[in-house]
C-alpha cells in the first residue's frame, strides 16, 4: 500500500428531493481520502449515506456540491463518457444484486466485458474462474432467476471481479446472506485486498470490519468520530 | 470490429430477452406492414395483367366519338377501315355492360364475330357460340359459378328490345390467362350483342390489325378519315384511335390511380400506427430502465447502449417485414386476397371468385421495413437514451 488516494472527496454534499418537496441531505459536507490498496470500511446505522457515498466514489451519481476525485480527477463533473471510463476500473457490487433476467450466469458476469472486445469464448473462461471461485461454479448455464439470494450476491460480486478492476466497491454485500456464506464473501474480499486491490466495503458486518485498514463511521450524511 | 460485432449480438439477443415489448412490437409491425404489402402486390399483379391484355390485343382500337366521348360506329365503316394500306383484317366489337342475376352482378358483354376470341381464352367446357345462331353465350368460369350457371343453363329473358324478350342460353365456359377476364366477361357473337343492347348495325369499335411497320402510317390515316358514320343525319363520328403503346401509357394510369389512394391511406394508416408503435418500443420501459442502468454501471457508454438498442430495432423490423411479406404471400396465394382486391377492381367482391393477380415487389417491402425501422429505431433509443443519461444510482433505485 501507498499513500497516494485513490479516491478523494472535498465537501462533498448530495441532497434529494422528497415527493413531498423536501430536500434530504444524504451527505453534506463529507471529506476524505482512500489510499490505493487499503481497505476501507464505510460504517453507520441505516440511512446515514454510505450507499449515497459508494455510489459517488463510483461515478453513478454527481454531488449536488464539492468534488469526487479518482486518481486525482474530479470525476463528479466529468462528461458521461470519462465517468463510464473510470467504471471500467472499478468494481462495483450492489446491495440488491441487479442481474439481466433471462441471461445465462456466464453472461451475467463477464456483460461489462462485451464493450470491451473481449471475445465470448475468452467471456466463458473468465465467468467460470470467477463462478468457481465465488462458489456457484456448476451453475454457469444457469440464468439468475434459478439462484437464492446468497446465490445471487456471489454472482455479483464475480461480475464486479469480471473487469480485473484495481478498485473494488461494495455496498452491504453480506446483509442478506446466512452466515456461512458471509464468511465465504468475507474471505473473499480479504483475498482481492491480499492481492493489492483497493476495497470500499459500506457494511454493518463486524466480520468485514475487522478486515479494514481504515473506517469511516457516517452519521446523517457527516462522519462521526 | 469484434467489439462493435459482440455489441451488436447483445441487441440481437436483446430480442428475446424482452419477449412482451418485442412480440407487441411486431403485431404492431405486422399489422401496419402487411395491407400496405399485400396491396402494392396486388396493384402490381393488375398492372403486369393490363401488359399482358395489351401486348395480346390489336395493334389498334378504333373507337367513334361525339362531344369527345365514346359513340357507337355503323358497322360498315370497316370497309373504309380495310381500304386504308397497311390494314390487313378489321374485326368489329361490340362492348357494353348488363346486370345479372338476383345481386345484379355487373357483366361486360363482348360481341365478336364467331372464331374471334381472344387468344389468352380457352372454351374449358362446352363449345364457343355458332354463326348466324343467337343468344348463344360463353362466361367467364368464375362468373358462371357466381351466377350458378353451367353450360346448357337457360337464362330467362334478361334485355327486352324492339323484337320483345328472348331466353339465352350458356353453351361454354372459358378460363384465360387473365384471370380477372373470368370474373365478368361474358363472348357472344355480334349480332347476339346486337340484339342484347338493341343497336342495329352499329358497334364499339373495331379491332384493326397492320401490317408490320404500317401501324403508325395506318393511326395516321384513320384519324385523318373525318367521318367514321358516313349516312348518320346527326352528324360525324369522328374516328379515336388508341395504339398498343397508347393502351399501355393510359391504361395503368386508372390503377396508379387506384394505388396512389391506397398509398395514401396507407400513409394516414401509418400516422395513426407512430405512437402506437412508439408506446410499443418503449413497452416494460422501467425494466430496460434498470438494465440500461446497470450496464452503465458497470462501464457501458451510451453510444454502445444505443448501438445496441439500434441492432434490436433492426432485428425486429426484419423480422416483421419478413413475417409481413410471407403473410402478404398467404393471404394473396392461400387467401385469394379477400377483402383486399375490391380495393383496386371496382365491383369485385371482398371474396373474389377469380383469381387474384399479385405480385410481391421488393420495393414496397423495402419502404414499409425502412418506415418501420425508423420508428422503432427512434421508440427505442428515444427510452435508451433516456435511461442511459440517467445516473445509473438513480436508475437502479
Amino acid at each position: 500500500m501507498n499513500g497516494t488516494p485513490v479516491f478523494e472527496a472535498r465537501d462533498v454534499a448530495r441532497f434529494f428531493r422528497s415527493g413531498r418537496g423536501m430536500v434530504i441531505r444524504a451527505l453534506d459536507g463529507l471529506s476524505l481520502s482512500v489510499p490505493r490498496g487499503g481497505f476501507l470500511a464505510v460504517t453507520g446505522p441505516s440511512g446515514c449515506g454510505k450507499t449515497t457515498l459508494l455510489a459517488l466514489l463510483g461515478a453513478l451519481d454527481r454531488p449536488t456540491r464539492g468534488a469526487v476525485l479518482f486518481d486525482g480527477s474530479d470525476i463528479g463533473g466529468a462528461s458521461g463518457a470519462e465517468r463510464s471510463r473510470v467504471r471500467r476500473r472499478l468494481g462495483i457490487v450492489f446491495q440488491q444484486s441487479h442481474m439481466i433476467r433471462g441471461l445465462p450466469l456466464w453472461e451475467n458476469v463477464t456483460y461489462p466485458l462485451v464493450p470491451r472486445g473481449v471475445s465470448a469464448q475468452e467471456r466463458r473462461k473468465i465467468a467460470a474462474v470467477l463462478l468457481e471461485r465465488v462458489g456457484v461454479d456448476s451453475r454457469g448455464g444457469a440464468s439468475p432467476e434459478e439462484l437464492s439470494g446468497g446465490e445471487r450476491q456471489r454472482v455479483g460480486i464475480a461480475r464486479a471481479l469480471a473487469g480485473d478492476p484495481e478498485v473494488l466497491l461494495a455496498d452491504e454485500p453480506t446483509s442478506d446472506l446466512d452466515r456461512e456464506t458471509g464468511e465465504a464473501v468475507v474471505a473473499l474480499f480479504r483475498d482481492v485486498h491480499a492481492a493489492g486491490k483497493t476495497v470500499v466495503v459500506a457494511t454493518h458486518d463486524p466480520a468485514v470490519e475487522t478486515l479494514a485498514t481504515a473506517q469511516c463511521r457516517l452519521r446523517d450524511g457527516r462522519l462521526s468520530g | 470490429m469484434n467489439k462493435f460485432l459482440a455489441i451488436a449480438h447483445t441487441g440481437l439477443t436483446a430480442v428475446w430477452l424482452h419477449p412482451l415489448r418485442s412480440a407487441a412490437t411486431l403485431l404492431c409491425l405486422v399489422a401496419l406492414l402487411l395491407p400496405y404489402v399485400a396491396g402494392a402486390a396486388v396493384a402490381r399483379g393488375l398492372l403486369d395483367q393490363a401488359d399482358v391484355a395489351i401486348g395480346g390485343g390489336a395493334d389498334l382500337h378504333v373507337a367513334g366519338q361525339r362531344f369527345g366521348r365514346p359513340a357507337p360506329v355503323p358497322r360498315s365503316a370497316a370497309q373504309a377501315l380495310r381500304a386504308i394500306p397497311g390494314v390487313t383484317e378489321v374485326v368489329p366489337r361490340i362492348v357494353g355492360e348488363v346486370a345479372l342475376g338476383k345481386e345484379n352482378i355487373d357483366v361486360v358483354v363482348v360481341g365478336l364475330p364467331a372464331g374471334r376470341l381472344p387468344a389468352s381464352t380457352r372454351c374449358v367446357e362446352g363449345e364457343l357460340f355458332q354463326p348466324g345462331v343467337p343468344n348463344q353465350l360463353v362466361l367467364g368460369a368464375e362468373l358462371a359459378h357466381r351466377l350458378r350457371l353451367d353450360v346448357g343453363s337457360v337464362l330467362p329473358p334478361f334485355y327486352r328490345n324492339r323484337a320483345g324478350e328472348r331466353v339465352s342460353t350458356v353453351v361454354g365456359l372459358f378460363r384465360s390467362d387473365l384471370p380477372i377476364w373470368e370474373a365478368n366477361l361474358m363472348f357472344c357473337s355480334l349480332e347476339t350483342a346486337e340484339a342484347i343492347f338493341d343497336q342495329r348495325e352499329l358497334v364499339t369499335g373495331f379491332l384493326v390489325e397492320c401490317e408490320p411497320g404500317f401501324r403508325e402510317a395506318v393511326k395516321g390515316s384513320v384519324l385523318r378519315l373525318s367521318d367514321l358514320a358516313e349516312d348518320d343525319a346527326h352528324g360525324p363520328v369522328t374516328p379515336a384511335v388508341m395504339s398498343q403503346e397508347d393502351l399501355r401509357s393510359r391504361l395503368p394510369q386508372s390503377l396508379r390511380h387506384m394505388e396512389g389512394l391506397f398509398d395514401l391511406h396507407f400513409v394516414l394508416a401509418f400516422a395513426v400506427g407512430i405512437p402506437l408503435l412508439m408506446v410499443t418500443s418503449g413497452l416494460g420501459l422501467s425494466e430496460r430502465r434498470s438494465e440500461a442502468a446497470l450496464l452503465k454501471a458497470t462501464g457501458w457508454m451510451t453510444d454502445e447502449l444505443l448501438l445496441r438498442g439500434m441492432v434490436e430495432s433492426l432485428v425486429l423490423c426484419l423480422l416483421g417485414a419478413s413475417v409481413a411479406v410471407l403473410l402478404a404471400w398467404g393471404w394473396l396465394d392461400l387467401l385469394n386476397g379477400i377483402g383486399v382486391a375490391g380495393i383496386f377492381l371496382p365491383g369485385a367482391e371482398g371474396s373474389p371468385t377469380f383469381r387474384v393477380p399479385f405480385q410481391l415487389a421488393p420495393v414496397p417491402a423495402l419502404l414499409g421495413f425502412i418506415i418501420s425501422f425508423t420508428l422503432v429505431a427512434t421508440g427505442t433509443l428515444y427510452s435508451t437514451w433516456r435511461a442511459a443519461t440517467t445516473p445509473p444510482a438513480l436508475a437502479l433505485r
